[in-house]
């Protein structure tokens, strides 16, 4: 790995770390409450209210796993924990979009959903982990970096 | 030999089920139920009068056959909203080029091992 390179990992997977903890006190806060939701964030958990404090767990632990590997970042353990991190997001993004999925095709009262409801059931407000998805997908290109 | 034994348990078996589901058929008819508690009278006559409510500064009598339409007379109904499909297209089509994107990794990857 390349000095640049592993400088802008550093500060980006520090920035992502941050974001990710912020998202996870935030999400916590909003388990122990009724939830809200800001814009296109959504942290209600309508869908599933007992899960909303496990991802806030989930997501202050990606948090911390972005942040402990930010030093020697191109050291291959460090890079395994930022790897870690990643992965969590992605299982959890990964339920989330699901969920969308499969909720988009049946209808509400027929077999299957029409284009407009179909597409519908995909507009925002969006949970916080759907939001990391994209970001957390950098790390790809360190795996690839070290193959 | 055995297999007549066996028939024969069988159609017992079956005999058994007829004769006891007749038996719980039959109880459920002759056993008398008085739902009713003993001893109580006839609750005495009365007139169901009309419900009277304000809406605003008019008077409303509401009688049980009164019609439902004039119930809601005056109330406006919520606006349903317009859901956001142009906002749902967006996410979809990001989501279908991740996915296309991605298989293309996978599938680049495989090629090049």
């Amino acid at each position: 790995m390349k000095e640049g390179e592993e400088k802008f990992g550093q500060i980006y997977f520090a920035v992502l770390g941050v974001v990710a903890l912020a998202f996870g006190v935030a999400e916590l806060i909003a388990s122990a409450g009724e939830g809200f939701t800001w814009g296109i964030l959504d942290s209600s958990g309508a869908s599933d209210p007992l899960f909303l404090p496990w991802k806030a767990i989930i997501l202050l632990a990606a948090g911390m796993f972005y942040l402990s590997s930010v030093n020697n970042f191109a050291e291959v353990h460090q890079l395994a924990k930022a790897v870690m991190a990643s992965i969590m997001i992605w299982i959890v993004a990964g339920m989330a979009i699901w969920a969308r999925i499969a909720s988009s095709i049946p209808g509400e009262e027929t077999w299957f959903n029409s284009l407009e409801g179909f597409l519908a059931s995909y507009a925002p407000p969006y949970c916080p982990e759907m939001f990391l998805l994209p970001f957390s997908l950098v790390i790809v290109y360190y795996i690839l970096k070290e193959e | 030999m055995k297999q007549g034994n066996e028939k024969c348990k069988v159609q017992k078996s079956k005999a058994v089920a007829i004769v006891l589901m007749s038996l719980l058929a039959l109880s459920t008819a002759v056993i008398s139920v008085d739902a009713h508690m003993p001893g109580a009278k006839a609750p005495p006559e009365f007139e169901l009068e009309p419900i009277s409510i304000y809406d605003g500064d008019t008077l409303l009598e509401i009688t049980i056959d009164s019609p439902d339409y004039e119930l809601f007379e005056g109330v406006e109904e919520p606006e349903e909203e317009e859901p956001d499909v142009m906002g749902g297209a967006i996410f979809f089509s990001i989501l279908v080029t991740g996915l296309i994107l991605l298989l293309g990794l996978v599938y680049s990857r495989k090629e090049a091992t």
